[in-house]
Protein backbone atom coordinates (compact mmCIF):
# COMPACT_ATOMS: atom_id res chain seq x y z
CA UNK A 1 0.00 0.00 0.00
CA UNK A 2 2.57 2.59 1.09
CA UNK A 3 6.38 1.71 0.12
CA UNK A 4 9.50 3.63 1.42
CA UNK A 5 12.33 2.49 -0.98
CA UNK A 6 15.75 3.42 0.45
CA UNK A 7 14.68 7.07 1.76
CA UNK A 8 16.87 8.84 3.12
CA UNK A 9 16.06 12.70 5.09
CA UNK A 10 17.97 14.20 7.44
CA UNK A 11 18.89 11.45 10.05
CA UNK A 12 16.58 8.61 8.17
CA UNK A 13 19.16 6.88 5.97
CA UNK A 14 18.09 4.39 3.56
CA UNK A 15 14.90 3.53 4.91
CA UNK A 16 12.74 0.92 3.42
CA UNK A 17 9.61 -0.67 4.16
CA UNK A 18 6.73 -1.96 2.73
CA UNK A 19 3.12 -0.98 4.60
CA UNK A 20 0.67 -4.11 3.23
CA UNK A 21 -3.09 -2.31 3.10
CA UNK A 22 -5.06 -3.49 6.32
CA UNK A 23 -2.26 -4.14 8.64
CA UNK A 24 -1.37 -2.56 11.77
CA UNK A 25 2.11 -1.49 11.98
CA UNK A 26 4.17 0.10 14.63
CA UNK A 27 7.21 1.47 14.10
CA UNK A 28 9.56 2.38 16.95
CA UNK A 29 11.91 5.16 17.58
CA UNK A 30 13.33 6.95 20.60
CA UNK A 31 14.51 9.75 18.77
CA UNK A 32 11.40 11.45 17.73
CA UNK A 33 13.12 13.66 15.01
CA UNK A 34 13.28 10.91 12.91
CA UNK A 35 9.81 9.90 13.64
CA UNK A 36 8.54 13.90 12.35
CA UNK A 37 10.98 12.98 9.78
CA UNK A 38 8.67 10.19 8.83
CA UNK A 39 5.68 11.98 9.42
CA UNK A 40 6.51 14.45 6.93
CA UNK A 41 7.58 12.28 4.44
CA UNK A 42 3.82 10.82 5.06
CA UNK A 43 2.46 13.66 4.83
CA UNK A 44 4.32 15.16 1.58
CA UNK A 45 5.28 18.27 3.02
CA UNK A 46 8.83 16.91 2.93
CA UNK A 47 10.64 14.94 0.22
CA UNK A 48 13.49 12.38 0.40
CA UNK A 49 17.05 13.38 -0.42
CA UNK A 50 17.10 10.27 -2.18
CA UNK A 51 15.07 7.30 -2.65
CA UNK A 52 11.05 7.15 -3.07
CA UNK A 53 7.64 6.80 -1.52
CA UNK A 54 5.10 5.12 -3.47
CA UNK A 55 1.89 4.73 -2.74
CA UNK A 56 -0.45 2.17 -3.98
CA UNK A 57 -4.51 2.99 -4.04
CA UNK A 58 -6.93 1.04 -6.62
CA UNK A 59 -4.20 -1.27 -8.12
CA UNK A 60 -2.27 2.14 -9.54
CA UNK A 61 1.45 3.51 -7.99
CA UNK A 62 1.99 7.08 -7.69
CA UNK A 63 4.73 8.88 -5.81
CA UNK A 64 2.52 11.57 -4.19
CA UNK A 65 -0.38 10.02 -2.02
CA UNK A 66 -3.92 10.27 -3.69
CA UNK A 67 -6.64 13.26 -1.86
CA UNK A 68 -8.24 11.48 1.43
CA UNK A 69 -5.99 8.36 1.01
CA UNK A 70 -4.04 9.35 4.51
CA UNK A 71 -5.41 10.68 7.50
CA UNK A 72 -2.91 12.31 9.95
CA UNK A 73 -3.39 12.04 14.05
CA UNK A 74 -1.26 14.77 14.76
CA UNK A 75 1.12 15.25 18.05
CA UNK A 76 -0.01 18.82 19.27
CA UNK A 77 -3.75 19.49 20.18
CA UNK A 78 -5.56 21.02 17.23
CA UNK A 79 -9.20 21.78 18.82
CA UNK A 80 -9.98 25.36 18.93
CA UNK A 81 -10.28 25.86 22.85
CA UNK A 82 -13.57 28.46 22.51
CA UNK A 83 -15.69 25.59 20.49
CA UNK A 84 -17.19 22.86 22.07
CA UNK A 85 -15.87 19.29 20.45
CA UNK A 86 -19.01 18.84 18.12
CA UNK A 87 -18.26 22.36 16.84
CA UNK A 88 -14.89 21.85 16.36
CA UNK A 89 -15.39 18.74 14.09
CA UNK A 90 -17.99 20.51 12.70
CA UNK A 91 -15.42 23.06 11.44
CA UNK A 92 -12.52 20.94 10.52
CA UNK A 93 -15.11 18.93 8.15
CA UNK A 94 -15.88 22.92 6.86
CA UNK A 95 -12.36 23.52 6.13
CA UNK A 96 -11.25 20.37 4.70
CA UNK A 97 -14.19 20.62 2.14
CA UNK A 98 -15.97 17.47 3.28
CA UNK A 99 -19.39 17.22 2.50
CA UNK A 100 -21.34 18.93 5.42
CA UNK A 101 -24.92 17.63 4.52
CA UNK A 102 -26.05 15.76 7.76
CA UNK A 103 -22.86 16.51 8.99
CA UNK A 104 -24.13 16.45 12.92
CA UNK A 105 -25.00 12.19 12.19
CA UNK A 106 -21.91 12.37 10.91
CA UNK A 107 -19.91 13.90 13.32
CA UNK A 108 -21.81 11.90 16.32
CA UNK A 109 -21.29 9.11 14.66
CA UNK A 110 -17.33 9.42 14.43
CA UNK A 111 -17.25 10.69 18.27
CA UNK A 112 -19.32 7.48 19.18
CA UNK A 113 -16.54 5.49 17.14
CA UNK A 114 -14.47 6.85 19.22
CA UNK A 115 -16.33 6.77 22.40
CA UNK A 116 -16.39 10.48 23.09
CA UNK A 117 -20.22 11.22 22.55
CA UNK A 118 -20.93 12.00 26.14
CA UNK A 119 -18.04 14.74 25.60
CA UNK A 120 -19.79 16.71 22.44
CA UNK A 121 -20.64 19.84 24.36
CA UNK A 122 -17.59 19.86 26.46
CA UNK A 123 -14.69 22.10 25.22
CA UNK A 124 -11.29 21.19 24.58
CA UNK A 125 -10.14 22.47 27.71
CA UNK A 126 -12.33 20.74 29.68
CA UNK A 127 -11.50 17.52 28.02
CA UNK A 128 -8.32 14.95 29.66
CA UNK A 129 -5.69 14.34 27.85
CA UNK A 130 -6.68 11.04 26.46
CA UNK A 131 -9.82 12.50 25.73
CA UNK A 132 -7.97 15.14 23.41
CA UNK A 133 -6.30 12.12 21.78
CA UNK A 134 -9.49 10.49 20.91
CA UNK A 135 -10.58 13.86 19.24
CA UNK A 136 -7.77 14.53 17.64
CA UNK A 137 -8.30 10.45 15.69
CA UNK A 138 -11.63 11.48 15.46
CA UNK A 139 -10.54 14.59 13.32
CA UNK A 140 -8.40 12.33 11.21
CA UNK A 141 -11.43 9.62 10.62
CA UNK A 142 -13.73 12.35 9.65
CA UNK A 143 -13.38 11.70 5.55
CA UNK A 144 -12.80 7.70 6.52
CA UNK A 145 -9.32 7.60 5.09
CA UNK A 146 -7.68 3.93 3.97
CA UNK A 147 -4.91 4.75 5.67
CA UNK A 148 -4.66 6.48 9.20
CA UNK A 149 -0.82 8.13 10.59
CA UNK A 150 -0.54 8.46 14.31
CA UNK A 151 2.19 10.86 15.21
CA UNK A 152 3.04 9.82 18.78
CA UNK A 153 0.32 9.36 20.18
CA UNK A 154 1.08 7.78 23.49
CA UNK A 155 3.80 10.31 24.64
CA UNK A 156 1.52 12.41 27.28
CA UNK A 157 -0.34 9.43 28.14
CA UNK A 158 -0.28 6.87 31.39
CA UNK A 159 0.07 2.91 30.80
CA UNK A 160 -4.07 2.59 31.35
CA UNK A 161 -5.31 5.12 29.64
CA UNK A 162 -2.37 4.20 26.44
CA UNK A 163 -3.97 0.89 26.71
CA UNK A 164 -7.43 2.55 25.39
CA UNK A 165 -6.15 3.95 22.93
CA UNK A 166 -4.55 0.89 21.86
CA UNK A 167 -7.75 -0.89 21.47
CA UNK A 168 -9.68 2.07 19.98
CA UNK A 169 -6.38 1.83 17.24
CA UNK A 170 -7.14 -2.15 16.97
CA UNK A 171 -10.98 -1.34 16.76
CA UNK A 172 -10.24 0.78 14.03
CA UNK A 173 -7.91 -1.81 12.06
CA UNK A 174 -11.16 -4.22 12.21
CA UNK A 175 -12.66 -1.93 10.59
CA UNK A 176 -9.65 -2.63 7.69
CA UNK A 177 -8.33 0.90 8.14
CA UNK A 178 -4.58 0.32 7.74
CA UNK A 179 -2.72 2.03 10.86
CA UNK A 180 0.80 3.30 10.81
CA UNK A 181 1.55 4.03 14.73
CA UNK A 182 4.71 6.03 15.44
CA UNK A 183 5.41 5.18 18.69
CA UNK A 184 8.71 7.11 20.66
CA UNK A 185 7.54 5.40 23.72
CA UNK A 186 9.70 2.14 24.64
CA UNK A 187 7.20 0.60 27.73
CA UNK A 188 4.58 -0.31 25.36
CA UNK A 189 2.35 -3.56 25.17
CA UNK A 190 0.62 -3.80 21.64
CA UNK A 191 -0.39 -7.41 21.84
CA UNK A 192 -0.96 -10.00 19.28
CA UNK A 193 -1.49 -8.90 15.26
CA UNK A 194 0.56 -5.99 15.49
CA UNK A 195 3.65 -5.47 13.36
CA UNK A 196 6.27 -3.75 15.08
CA UNK A 197 9.65 -2.71 13.14
CA UNK A 198 12.31 -0.39 14.72
CA UNK A 199 14.01 2.15 12.55
CA UNK A 200 17.65 1.05 12.81
CA UNK A 201 16.77 -2.34 12.15
CA UNK A 202 14.63 -1.82 8.96
CA UNK A 203 17.84 0.20 8.15
CA UNK A 204 20.15 -2.27 8.71
CA UNK A 205 18.28 -5.66 7.41
CA UNK A 206 15.83 -4.21 5.37
CA UNK A 207 13.77 -7.85 6.55
CA UNK A 208 10.11 -5.30 6.06
CA UNK A 209 11.46 -4.36 2.30
CA UNK A 210 8.37 -5.96 -0.01
CA UNK A 211 7.13 -7.77 2.91
CA UNK B 1 -21.74 27.45 -1.68
CA UNK B 2 -24.65 27.85 0.58
CA UNK B 3 -22.71 25.69 3.02
CA UNK B 4 -19.67 28.38 3.01
CA UNK B 5 -21.66 31.56 2.94
CA UNK B 6 -23.28 30.57 6.25
CA UNK B 7 -20.16 29.15 7.52
CA UNK B 8 -18.74 32.61 6.72
CA UNK B 9 -21.53 34.30 8.03
CA UNK B 10 -21.07 32.57 11.53
CA UNK B 11 -17.73 33.11 11.33
CA UNK B 12 -17.86 36.92 10.92
CA UNK B 13 -20.71 37.03 13.46
CA UNK B 14 -17.98 35.68 15.94
CA UNK B 15 -15.78 38.01 15.59
CA UNK B 16 -18.08 40.84 16.05
CA UNK B 17 -20.00 39.25 19.21
CA UNK B 18 -16.60 37.89 20.82
CA UNK B 19 -14.75 41.24 20.31
CA UNK B 20 -17.60 43.79 21.26
CA UNK B 21 -14.90 46.58 22.64
CA UNK B 22 -12.47 46.19 19.22
CA UNK B 23 -15.71 46.00 17.10
CA UNK B 24 -17.03 48.93 18.64
CA UNK B 25 -14.10 51.22 18.32
CA UNK B 26 -13.74 49.73 14.92
CA UNK B 27 -17.18 50.88 13.86
CA UNK B 28 -16.46 54.47 15.70
CA UNK B 29 -13.25 55.08 13.65
CA UNK B 30 -14.59 54.39 10.58
CA UNK B 31 -17.75 56.64 11.22
CA UNK B 32 -15.76 59.63 12.25
CA UNK B 33 -13.14 58.67 9.33
CA UNK B 34 -16.21 59.02 6.76
CA UNK B 35 -18.21 62.04 8.58
CA UNK B 36 -14.68 63.69 8.35
CA UNK B 37 -14.38 63.09 4.54
CA UNK B 38 -18.00 64.13 3.94
CA UNK B 39 -17.51 67.52 6.26
CA UNK B 40 -14.72 68.26 3.52
CA UNK B 41 -16.23 67.30 0.78
CA UNK B 42 -19.10 69.59 1.34
CA UNK B 43 -16.63 72.46 1.88
CA UNK B 44 -14.95 71.51 -1.30
CA UNK B 45 -18.18 71.71 -3.18
CA UNK B 46 -18.79 75.37 -1.42
CA UNK B 47 -15.71 76.10 -2.83
CA UNK B 48 -15.47 74.63 -5.90
CA UNK B 49 -18.96 75.15 -7.20
CA UNK B 50 -20.80 78.39 -5.53
CA UNK B 51 -16.85 79.81 -6.27
CA UNK B 52 -16.19 81.79 -2.65
CA UNK B 53 -13.28 83.63 -3.15
CA UNK B 54 -10.71 82.92 0.15
CA UNK B 55 -7.63 84.38 0.52
CA UNK B 56 -6.11 81.87 1.87
CA UNK B 57 -4.96 78.36 0.06
CA UNK B 58 -8.03 76.27 1.24
CA UNK B 59 -8.27 73.87 -1.58
CA UNK B 60 -5.28 72.78 -1.19
CA UNK B 61 -5.43 71.94 2.42
CA UNK B 62 -8.88 70.48 1.37
CA UNK B 63 -7.21 67.84 -0.98
CA UNK B 64 -4.44 67.20 2.10
CA UNK B 65 -7.55 66.37 3.98
CA UNK B 66 -8.86 64.02 1.31
CA UNK B 67 -5.39 62.34 1.15
CA UNK B 68 -5.20 62.26 4.88
CA UNK B 69 -8.92 60.53 5.06
CA UNK B 70 -7.52 57.69 2.61
CA UNK B 71 -4.69 57.35 4.73
CA UNK B 72 -6.07 57.12 8.02
CA UNK B 73 -9.03 54.70 6.65
CA UNK B 74 -5.76 52.62 5.27
CA UNK B 75 -4.24 52.38 8.73
CA UNK B 76 -7.97 52.06 10.78
CA UNK B 77 -8.64 48.88 8.70
CA UNK B 78 -5.05 47.70 8.62
CA UNK B 79 -4.76 47.79 12.49
CA UNK B 80 -8.10 46.52 13.25
CA UNK B 81 -7.83 43.71 10.60
CA UNK B 82 -4.47 42.47 12.25
CA UNK B 83 -6.33 42.21 15.04
CA UNK B 84 -9.23 39.98 14.03
CA UNK B 85 -6.31 37.85 12.76
CA UNK B 86 -4.54 37.72 15.57
CA UNK B 87 -8.01 36.85 17.53
CA UNK B 88 -8.35 33.85 14.81
CA UNK B 89 -4.32 32.48 15.34
CA UNK B 90 -5.79 29.04 16.52
CA UNK B 91 -7.87 28.24 13.66
CA UNK B 92 -5.08 30.03 11.11
CA UNK B 93 -2.89 27.12 13.07
CA UNK B 94 -5.42 24.40 12.11
CA UNK B 95 -6.10 25.67 8.73
CA UNK B 96 -2.11 25.53 8.28
CA UNK B 97 -1.68 21.98 9.84
CA UNK B 98 -4.36 20.66 7.59
CA UNK B 99 -3.40 22.57 4.12
CA UNK B 100 -6.94 23.52 3.81
CA UNK B 101 -7.78 26.76 1.84
CA UNK B 102 -6.99 29.73 3.32
CA UNK B 103 -10.35 31.29 2.15
CA UNK B 104 -11.75 30.03 5.28
CA UNK B 105 -10.00 32.88 6.70
CA UNK B 106 -10.11 35.14 4.35
CA UNK B 107 -13.71 35.11 3.29
CA UNK B 108 -14.99 35.48 7.24
CA UNK B 109 -12.79 38.91 7.55
CA UNK B 110 -13.77 40.36 4.21
CA UNK B 111 -17.50 39.88 5.46
CA UNK B 112 -16.41 41.80 8.95
CA UNK B 113 -15.12 44.29 7.70
CA UNK B 114 -17.65 45.14 4.46
CA UNK B 115 -20.17 44.66 7.55
CA UNK B 116 -18.75 47.20 9.22
CA UNK B 117 -17.42 49.60 6.65
CA UNK B 118 -21.44 49.56 5.00
CA UNK B 119 -23.11 50.55 8.87
CA UNK B 120 -21.03 53.17 9.38
CA UNK B 121 -21.24 54.73 5.75
CA UNK B 122 -25.07 53.96 6.21
CA UNK B 123 -25.82 56.01 9.65
CA UNK B 124 -23.23 58.61 8.19
CA UNK B 125 -25.35 58.98 4.88
CA UNK B 126 -28.84 58.86 6.96
CA UNK B 127 -26.87 61.55 9.52
CA UNK B 128 -26.66 63.65 6.74
CA UNK B 129 -29.91 63.41 4.53
CA UNK B 130 -31.09 64.44 7.98
CA UNK B 131 -28.66 67.54 7.83
CA UNK B 132 -29.66 67.63 4.48
CA UNK B 133 -33.65 68.34 5.19
CA UNK B 134 -33.08 70.21 8.49
CA UNK B 135 -30.42 73.01 7.11
CA UNK B 136 -30.36 75.08 4.52
CA UNK B 137 -26.54 74.86 4.15
CA UNK B 138 -25.94 75.88 -0.09
CA UNK B 139 -23.09 72.58 0.43
CA UNK B 140 -25.61 70.17 0.62
CA UNK B 141 -27.39 70.75 -2.41
CA UNK B 142 -25.05 69.80 -4.72
CA UNK B 143 -24.33 66.86 -2.49
CA UNK B 144 -25.75 63.27 -4.70
CA UNK B 145 -26.25 61.11 -1.38
CA UNK B 146 -26.97 57.74 -2.85
CA UNK B 147 -24.14 58.15 -5.57
CA UNK B 148 -21.92 59.40 -2.98
CA UNK B 149 -23.33 56.50 -0.35
CA UNK B 150 -21.99 53.76 -3.97
CA UNK B 151 -18.99 55.38 -4.74
CA UNK B 152 -17.27 55.69 -1.56
CA UNK B 153 -18.72 51.53 -0.45
CA UNK B 154 -17.57 50.60 -3.66
CA UNK B 155 -13.84 52.46 -3.19
CA UNK B 156 -13.68 51.38 0.83
CA UNK B 157 -14.83 47.62 -0.97
CA UNK B 158 -11.69 47.40 -2.91
CA UNK B 159 -9.32 48.81 -0.52
CA UNK B 160 -10.37 46.04 2.67
CA UNK B 161 -10.27 43.59 0.17
CA UNK B 162 -6.57 44.64 -0.60
CA UNK B 163 -5.80 44.87 2.85
CA UNK B 164 -6.99 41.41 3.77
CA UNK B 165 -5.35 39.81 1.12
CA UNK B 166 -2.14 41.58 1.94
CA UNK B 167 -2.26 40.88 5.59
CA UNK B 168 -3.52 36.92 5.02
CA UNK B 169 -1.13 36.41 2.60
CA UNK B 170 1.64 37.40 4.47
CA UNK B 171 0.51 35.23 7.66
CA UNK B 172 0.08 32.40 5.93
CA UNK B 173 3.29 33.20 4.20
CA UNK B 174 5.28 34.26 7.03
CA UNK B 175 4.57 30.75 9.28
CA UNK B 176 5.10 28.03 7.15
Amino acid sequence: MIIFNKVSKDKLKNFSLYIKAGELLCINEEDQDVLKTIFELLRGREKPEQGVIRYQDKGVYSSKAPGNFLGFVYRENLLLPDRSLEENLAYIMQVRDLEMRNHHVMVRRILDIVDLQHCSNKKPGDLLEHQIVRANIAQAILSYPPVLVLEDPFSKLDEVNGRGIINLIKRLNKFSMTIVLLNSSGKLLLGKGVRQVKVKEVFLERKDYYG
Amino acid sequence: MVEKIIFSLQESYRHIIFLPLKSSLYFLSLLINHFLSIICLIFYLNLHILKYELLYPVQEFLYLCFFFSLLSFFFINTSFIRYYLKFNYKEIKLIKTLEANPDYIRQPLILTSLFMNFCSLLLIINLFSILYNKIGYPGLGFLNLGFLFSFLFLLSSILLVGIVYYLCNKEFAGRQ
